[in-house]
């Protein structure tokens, strides 16, 4: 039971880059008694840092944020520093959808304070239950890719990635190869850094310019000018070689595509 | 030549003339007499007296002319018959000439008529086995008969309009005359003219009946003939007269006598077709006085020109058609008419109707419906001819109606389908008002409330005005720059109380050009992007600037150029594309330029990631002479410029 009463009081994050937005929420968080404001982010990177530094139980993330919006602060987030989380946003009927469908709680902007109790309550009952906690973790995770799913694919010029605790943008234009690995994509650069992001690689193939990179296999994704030489293998399909030296096989599927379009003149 | 055998020529002449003058009367009464009406009665008695004047020629022929024509005397009978031809052929006359008075009346004379006719040829069957063929009485009784129905008629008929009683009587008098004559007949008694009058006194008759009434068939059967051939004759006789000189001098040898002889012939000939030609343009023009085709046709050509719509084409064609071909009833009827229309004339008046159509590209085709020719006319090769190229003519002009009605109305059509697209493109642009923006608004303004309670007044002032803009109601007026302005002022300014120091912006527009009319909401969705896809994404934000230009006067007037330029994300070409298929502001006002402007506005659009992104569109505008005056005009009051920011954003503008 003390650890009940410790834990009453519900320790919050606040990210918002818009200082106006942000102040009327934490005024409304101020106003409910039960509540510890344990910092405020001015944008994603520094709500990454925030939540993984202070372990808020709950974060309440802005959907619309320069370069690392609400869904990409939970694509950082290490696994076992992820809150709790409620998104809030103007309006966005389609990601509104996709957390109501995956019982993610949300906030409409302007915030009306009951509602937000409402959701307070709700991070309340959760983080009694271990259960609650690691199930709501997969659905953050389902939810944020169908919304990534659902929002037409803007196309990236940067890819936060984690960097220790830290997140640093990677360049679109340094990017040279994208392999997947589980739920993980790992990304190398022309310079031979590697960095590891929570990404579907179709989805990340959307973001990234059609133009510049080519898929080679399910799991490989590799500009273009990167590739240095295409070996025919036997069976029909090739091994890349990139001028990092790195190899990438060619699946069967993409074999014929290849063949069509990049080995063409 | 002996005066008798003259006198008998002259009668052969006379009376075969009147044979063919009856013959044709006969034909045209026969022809013209079906069906009067449409009450299925045939007025048979015009048709009886042509008959009884062509018995009457026939049988004088026979019984006056056979010594001239070397045949044995004709037998008392044909004499008879002919007298008794004669003896009726009045009371025909009388009975057509009263028609139309008093049934009793009526009664009467023709009773009288008919019974002083029978009463003559009782007496003149009688006067066979004397051998007194014609007998004197049957004559005696004639004139005295008619002569005092004469009277009577002319009385009676002196009303008349038609002129049917004055015929009568006038044909009544010369048969008085004629009778009277023949009662006191003795063979080459008396001079040529006498007899002449006596034994022709038809004649005149049928040529004031066949003038007066089938005037075109006369003229043409039988005018241009005789006149044809009395010219030629005329002109034979005279160029003989010196040739038959020179032949009876000896003035040719026997060879060369023969020669001219045969150019004599040869230039007859060859006179003929040249006389006849000029025969038939004398009786068309000064006897007819048939019209002019080519006169015609170019009045018609005239009102064709002028004719605004079908009805007016087919109306002058009927205007002009009709006294042309001097028809009663021309008519214009649609082409799935025209057969029933001809039916019915065929119903209704027994004359034939002529049908030419005109030729249409395009249906509905109409068709020309002559009928009602008068004066037994009918439709030569000329005048076919001229109905044809009427017909043609009209067609065109309908053709050309058609087709500038249809040039017309897709014009208008396409003026509408414009002016649909850029209202439904201004509809799209309002149902695109972003409501994360209105949202995110209205939570600043809630901040604010609590924060800086007059601030947040004047921001929800500010998003009311904006949304006022955004919701007008009439889509397509122009707007003029300034309240442009106004609105992008609203929304940087709610937009920058959102984002605060992220966000300032410079509004730089020389004063002259406010009152310039643009259409509406052409910068705001500019200003817009430049918000939300240069400032925002970016957490150190930047600069928007709003600038306006007029370029030099030129050949099609003057070029506005507004330019919003920002700092901010910039963008790539790829994003770029994919946001034009996306979005609705850029493409959108775009194609509203496009739209309403053609060729003469635009958009331009260039972007770096180092330059942020500026867009810059153009359109020529409309306004008072002194507005470009002072607009272009180097002068000092233009270059201080308007620059409306608020005090502390042109101080941030400054810093990069």
């Amino acid at each position: 039971m003390t650890t009940r009463e410790v834990q009453s009081r519900l320790r919050v994050v606040v990210a918002d880059d818009e200082r106006p937005a942000r102040a009327y929420l934490l005024d409304l968080l101020r106003g409910c008694d039960d509540v510890e404001i344990v910092g405020e982010a001015v944008d994603g990177p520094d709500a990454v840092s925030l939540i993984e530094r202070t372990r808020p139980d709950l974060a309440l993330l802005d959907l619309q944020m320069p370069e690392v919006d609400g869904l990409g602060v939970v694509r950082l987030l290490r696994r076992e520093y992820m809150p709790l989380v409620a998104f809030v946003t103007a309006f966005d009927s389609y990601a509104v959808r996709a957390f109501e469908m995956n019982a993610i709680d949300y906030l409409l902007k302007p915030v009306d304070a009951s509602r937000l109790r409402h959701t307070l309550m709700r991070a309340h009952e959760r983080l009694d239950r271990l259960d609650a906690r690691t199930g709501m973790r997969t659905a953050l995770a389902e939810a944020v890719a169908a919304v990534e799913d659902g929002r037409p694919p803007s196309l990236l010029r940067r890819i936060p990635v984690r960097r220790k605790d830290d997140v640093v943008f990677v360049s679109v234009a340094q990017l040279t190869l994208v392999v997947a690995d589980g739920e993980l994509l790992n990304l190398t650069t022309a310079t031979g850094e590697r960095h590891t992001i929570t990404y579907r690689l179709k989805e990340l193939e959307q973001r990234l310019p059609s133009s510049e990179f080519v898929r080679l296999s399910r799991s490989a994704l590799v500009r273009i000018d990167a590739i240095q030489r295409v070996s025919p293998m036997p069976g029909g399909t090739f091994l890349a070689t990139l001028h990092s030296g790195h190899r990438v096989n060619v699946s069967r599927m993409r074999a014929r595509a290849i063949r069509d379009d990049l080995l063409k003149l | 030549m002996s005066p008798t055998s003259l006198v008998s020529l002259t009668h052969a002449a006379g009376f075969l003339t009147g044979i063919a003058l009856y013959a044709m009367l006969v034909w045209m009464t026969w022809r013209d007499g079906r069906d009067v009406g449409g009450q299925g009665g045939r007025d048979r008695l015009p048709v009886a007296s042509a008959l009884l004047g062509l018995a009457w020629n026939l049988g004088a022929l026979l019984f006056y002319g056979t010594p001239v024509l070397g045949l044995a005397p004709a037998s008392p009978l044909v004499g008879v018959a002919a007298f008794s031809a004669l003896g009726f052929l009045p009371a025909a006359v009388v009975q057509s000439a009263v028609r139309g008075q008093a049934v009793r009346v009526r009664r009467v004379i023709v009773g009288l008529a008919y019974t002083v006719s029978t009463a003559s040829f009782v007496l003149q069957v009688l006067s066979v086995p004397t051998g007194a063929t014609p007998a004197r009485a049957a004559l005696l009784l004639l004139t005295v008969g008619y002569g005092s129905i004469l009277v009577v008629l002319a009385l009676l008929t002196r009303q008349q309009r038609n002129g049917r009683g004055m015929f009568a009587s006038a044909g009544l008098a010369v048969f008085a005359v004629m009778a009277l004559h023949l009662s006191q007949h003795r063979d080459g008694a008396d001079s040529v003219l006498i007899e002449l009058v006596g034994h022709q006194g038809s004649l005149p008759l049928v040529l004031v009946i066949l003038y007066h009434n089938y005037r075109f068939a006369f003229a043409d059967l039988f005018l241009k003939r005789a006149l044809s051939l009395l010219s030629i004759v005329t002109i034979a006789i005279v160029a003989y007269l010196p040739l038959n000189t020179r032949l009876t001098n000896q003035a040719f040898t026997p060879d060369g006598g023969i020669a001219a002889i045969v150019v004599y012939a040869v230039c007859m000939a060859l006179a003929y077709p040249v006389v006849e030609r000029l025969v038939g343009l004398f009786v068309d023009r000064v006897v007819l006085r048939r019209v002019d085709y080519r006169v015609v046709r170019q009045e018609l050509s005239e009102q064709l020109r002028h004719a605004r719509t079908e009805e007016d084409v087919l109306e002058s064609v009927r205007r002009n058609i009709a006294p042309a071909l001097s028809a009663d009833d021309v008519r214009t009827v649609s082409e799935a008419a025209t057969e029933a229309v001809a039916m019915e004339f065929r119903r209704d008046s027994g004359s034939s109707s002529t049908t030419v159509t005109i030729p249409c590209a395009e249906s509905p085709s109409f068709s020309l419906v002559v009928s009602g020719l008068r004066g037994g006319r009918r439709l030569l090769s000329d005048d076919l001819a001229f109905l044809e190229s009427t017909a043609v003519a009209a067609a065109r002009r309908i053709d050309g109606l058609r087709v500038d009605r249809e040039r017309f109305s897709r014009a208008a059509a396409e003026i509408e389908v414009l002016r649909l697209v850029s209202e439904a493109e201004l509809r799209a642009l309002r149902a695109q008002l972003d409501p994360h923006f209105l949202f995110n608004s209205l939570t600043t303004i809630g901040h604010l409330l609590s924060e800086a309670p007059d601030r947040a007044l004047s921001t929800l002032l500010r998003l009311t005005e904006l949304l006022r803009a955004v919701l007008r109601p009439s889509a397509t007026d122009l707007v003029t720059l300034d309240e442009e302005i106004e609105i992008v002022t609203a929304y940087l300014a709610i937009e920058h109380a959102r984002f605060e120091d992220r966000l300032r912006f410079v509004i730089d527009v020389p004063d002259a050009l406010l009152r310039l009319r643009i259409p509406p909401l052409l910068l705001q969705p500019l200003v817009e992007n430049a918000v939300k896809h240069g400032i925002a994404p970016l957490r150190r934000g930047g600069v928007v600037r709003v600038t306006a230009s007029l370029d030099a006067v030129s050949h099609d007037g003057r070029t506005l150029r507004l330019t919003v330029a920002d700092s901010g994300a910039g963008v790539a070409a790829a994003v770029l594309a994919q946001r034009r298929v996306n979005g609705v502001g850029l493409r959108n006002v775009e194609q509203r330029l496009f739209h309403q402007f053609g060729a003469r506005g635009g958009l331009h659009f260039e972007s770096s990631d180092t330059n942020g992104t500026t867009v810059q569109i153009w359109l020529p505008v409309a306004g008072g002479a002194a507005e470009t005056e002072r607009a272009n005009a180097p002068q000092p009051s233009a270059v201080a410029s308007r620059v409306r920011s608020e005090a502390r954003n042109a101080a941030a503008a400054g810093q990069p």
